[in-house]
């Protein structure tokens, strides 16, 4: 491994990992069509995880909805 | 090194997997939730600093010197302070979960039903629903603690939300009998019903026919 190299790793030690874009219907739709490409879980390769806005909805609508 | 901070953060971390897991198997739509992953993948990133730290691996010049106990320290209580964001992203998405399944199993029964065939419903189940949602859903918007608190905070939200498990899961195999009471409350009205228009029946052909029963009587004791 080339020093140069080296250097670029150790000096990202004290950077973020890059944020998380919101979740949107978008992303959903790139992850399943690209799902192929990549390994990984099956649930995100068929686009079975929440977006933002839905999950913000479905959890206000449980959160209002008196139980019985 | 750091033995407590590392055992606080093995025990949140955990705790995490195992209510993320209930959540994805048994969720709305089998969804997952991509928002305590980005917690955990900061949570990482943070212990990895501590690490590098500890194992001497110089960085720049505005890092601390190698094995800066005390760097690691505050790179440590930083992780834990992501899994604990985690832990309340994953717990606010249980409770609302739990919320879900009670509403949806439920609808269908009317209050008699419900308090008779599951009894702690009304007293215990329901209020402790309510709490924890609520609670919950305030200290997620909060999002930080001070990393003493967090474990008390985290031990408290597992035994409140593990009995609500057990509850919601009571529930569930409680819609069976929920049915059968159903059932057995509709037979015993129709019984009911039935049993009005019959008396009523008999007396309204009792009534109408008071005159022919006098003179039957008299017939009888003229005899």
């Amino acid at each position: 491994m080339k020093i140069s190299q080296l250097l670029v790793w150790r000096s990202v030690i004290r950077r973020n990992m890059p944020e998380q874009p919101k979740i949107t219907d978008d992303i959903r739709r790139h992850t399943i069509e690209h799902s192929a490409r990549f390994r990984g879980s099956v649930r995100l390769s068929t686009g079975a995880f929440w977006t933002d806005e839905e999950y913000e909805r479905e959890r206000d609508k449980a959160l209002s909805t008196p139980l019985p | 090194m750091h033995e407590p901070l590392w055992t606080k953060i093995v025990t949140v971390h955990n705790y995490n997997k195992t209510f993320f897991i209930w959540c994805e198997e048994n969720g709305i739509g089998l969804k997952s939730f991509l928002q305590p992953n980005n917690e955990l993948k900061n949570a990482w990133e943070h212990s990895v600093r501590a690490k590098a730290n500890e194992l001497g691996i110089t960085i720049d010049e505005n890092t601390p010197n190698a094995a800066d106990l005390t760097y690691q320290e505050s790179c440590l209580k930083d992780a834990l302070k992501h899994e604990y964001r985690a832990f309340f992203d994953i717990c606010d998405w249980l409770s609302w979960t739990l919320r879900t399944k009670v509403q949806e199993d439920l609808a269908p029964y009317d209050h008699e039903i419900i308090s008779e065939v599951i009894p702690s419903y009304f007293s215990e189940i329901r209020p402790n629903l309510d709490t924890a949602s609520h609670e919950i859903a305030k200290l997620r918007c909060k999002k930080d603690a001070e990393a003493s608190d967090i474990l008390f905070h985290v031990e408290r939200y597992n035994s409140v939300l593990t009995a609500l498990i057990k509850d919601v899961e009571k529930i569930r195999k409680s819609v069976g009998a929920l049915a059968e009471f159903k059932k057995k409350k509709k037979v015993s009205k129709i019984k009911d019903y039935l049993l009005v228009v019959v008396v009523g029946a008999a007396f309204l052909a009792f009534f109408d026919h008071l005159g022919e029963i006098k003179d039957w009587i008299l017939t009888l004791k003229k005899k």
